[in-house]
């Protein structure tokens, strides 16, 4: 019960965000503040939707964040396999190059990419959004780790049943490694929803914006007096990422934790 | 002669690719973009030598930022982990019984940058914000958070060791449960009280956890964007224009590459220590110390 005050303390900007979403005009200003709003009208969701595009924002947060996810997955089991299980000259190169690139931070490499993306015409579309994240080195070595502790006495019997090597990677191999891929997958998606720099950047019309974008253009335009109409639209694009968190709480503490493996 | 094996390469070539393109090729790329100037209409490029980097050097504004950046990560590093420490030991003591509370401290992690500003925004309000009123019932007139500039950073600094705690919650939780209960349990028995416990036992044991939180959250601190991009854009007069958003404002608002590129080498090189300081002592493991 020690938890108690602290957990409310940090539960309390999320509650105030709903409390606020449901007041009324002037009831937002009242002194002293209120926690719970006098009453449930929806009209500020109403205004909010009817302001702005809110649902175009999610789907364009969706789009992106699906698409880095599985490209990132998909290319991780793929490298990770090669890394992990088969021999080619240069292989300690290119694991050496690969883990490197877990420690390039996105925001120092921002300006060279936008004239890349500027010079094959991606600025503004999805593509932008997504192709810079298609592979991950976290995701690489996560993966090699984990297919590396998977017996080598596995793949020979199932070669010697005549599966080939990829049949045993996608029916064998990543099957036994569901855990780290899902973790994997969860932090991925998480990470690339929360985004702000790069798409900030990226996206030009207010059709392409992401959750995260839009919702600080929204509050730009509205400032002063809608802020029951601001907190309404950030409790709809706040609410996947919450509901994320709850569905997945087990998976997204182990990505998290996972993740303090490239330190 | 044997024939090739094609099969890795094949495999290896969508990671290694679309890394080289996105991430090694634009890392490289900055480093000749900080000698260059870039016309902002034409794209092109003039060889400037050292001459970003003397700019840079004898900007105020621009060492006014780096002291920004390394205030805001006094004001972030030091609280979260002390406070994600005592969290992470209270909810450790009593597992079962407190995985609801674990779950309300850790969902501000899944929250962005962006909407845990949002968040915030109106509590800082002045004279309407819960924050204030907090204050006020204590008798002390509270500033106006996002438009004084010795409050600013404060502020972006509260919102953000809020998001960010759950984070190093996570970590002290799992490095908690890899010390031996046997040791306290040993401890107890010679008759060490649990200050005494938490200081010879707990924190010795921890030192590895405290030390990899400590350096992950000196280089997220250095990455903070999203949150200030929405409080304060940098301000009010700079107050809370670090490194990050002093390249972004270059970049991308003035349209001088060559000048940004410079702060973005320089922001990289001062990531990179951090993360090799971490490497060379985290490998050495504080333990015992």
């Amino acid at each position: 019960m020690l938890l108690l005050v602290p957990a409310l303390i940090q539960f309390f900007p999320i509650l105030y965000m709903v409390s606020l979403s449901f007041k009324q005009g002037v009831e937002v200003f009242a002194f002293p503040p209120t926690v719970f709003p006098k009453s449930l009208k929806l009209n500020n969701y109403d205004a909010a939707l009817k302001a702005a595009p809110v649902g175009r924002f999610l789907v364009n947060s969706l789009i992106q964040a699906t698409s880095i996810t599985l490209l990132q997955v998909f290319t991780a089991i793929l490298a990770a396999y090669a890394l992990a299980r088969t021999e080619f000259p240069g292989k300690k190169f290119f694991l050496v190059i690969i883990l490197a690139t877990m420690m390039v931070p996105g925001e120092v490499i921002i300006i060279p990419n936008y004239l890349t993306l500027a010079k094959l015409g991606w600025l503004d579309t999805y593509a932008g959004l997504v192709v810079p994240f298609g592979a991950s080195g976290f995701g690489v070595f996560l993966l090699y780790q984990f297919f590396k502790s998977i017996p080598k006495e596995l793949e020979e019997a199932a070669r010697v049943d005549g599966a080939s090597r990829l049949r045993f990677l996608f029916q064998i191999m990543v099957p036994l490694s569901m855990p780290a891929v899902v973790a994997f997958a969860v932090y991925a998606f998480v990470s690339a929803w929360n985004q702000y720099l790069w798409p900030l950047v990226v996206t030009q019309s207010t059709e392409m914006q992401t959750a995260q974008i839009g919702i600080g253009m929204f509050r730009a335009e509205n400032e002063a007096n809608s802020w029951g109409m601001i907190m309404a639209a950030t409790t709809l694009l706040i609410a996947p990422s919450i509901a994320l968190f709850l569905a997945t709480q087990k998976q997204f503490v182990q990505g998290i934790t996972m993740s303090g493996l490239k330190g | 002669m044997r024939r090739i094996d094609w099969l890795p390469w094949l495999l290896l070539s969508p990671t290694v690719l679309l890394l080289a393109i996105f991430v090694v090729y634009p890392a490289l790329y900055s480093i000749y973009l900080s000698t260059q100037n870039v016309d902002p209409f034409t794209h092109r490029t003039i060889f400037v030598g050292w001459e970003n980097y003397l700019e840079l050097a004898e900007s105020a504004e621009y060492w006014k930022s780096l002291k920004v950046s390394l205030l805001f990560t006094l004001y972030t590093v030091i609280p979260s982990i002390v406070v994600s420490l005592a969290v992470a030991l209270a909810l450790n003591a009593k597992p079962y019984i407190n995985g609801f509370f674990r779950t309300l401290f850790l969902m501000p992690v899944a929250v962005s940058s962006a909407m845990a500003a949002m968040l915030w925004i109106f509590l800082y309000n002045p004279t309407a914000g819960f924050l204030n009123y907090v204050l006020s019932t204590a008798g002390v007139v509270g500033p106006n958070w996002l438009a004084d500039p010795t409050w600013s950073l404060v502020a972006v600094a509260i919102a953000t060791v809020w998001k960010e705690l759950g984070f190093n919650v996570i970590f002290f939780l799992a490095g908690l449960a890899s010390v031996p209960p046997e040791l306290n349990e040993a401890a107890r028995i010679d008759g060490a009280n649990a200050w005494q416990r938490f200081w010879r036992v707990t924190l010795p044991m921890l030192s590895p956890t405290v030390f990899f939180v400590g350096v992950v959250s000196v280089i997220h601190s250095f990455e903070s964007f999203g949150q200030i991009h929405i409080l304060t854009r940098g301000g009010p007069a700079g107050a809370t224009n670090v490194l990050v958003y002093s390249l972004y404002r270059d970049a991308f608002e003035n349209f001088r590459s060559g000048f940004a590129s410079a702060q973005a080498v320089i922001l990289f090189a001062i990531i990179l220590a951090a993360t090799f300081v971490q490497f060379r002592i985290g490998q050495k493991r504080v333990h015992y110390a």
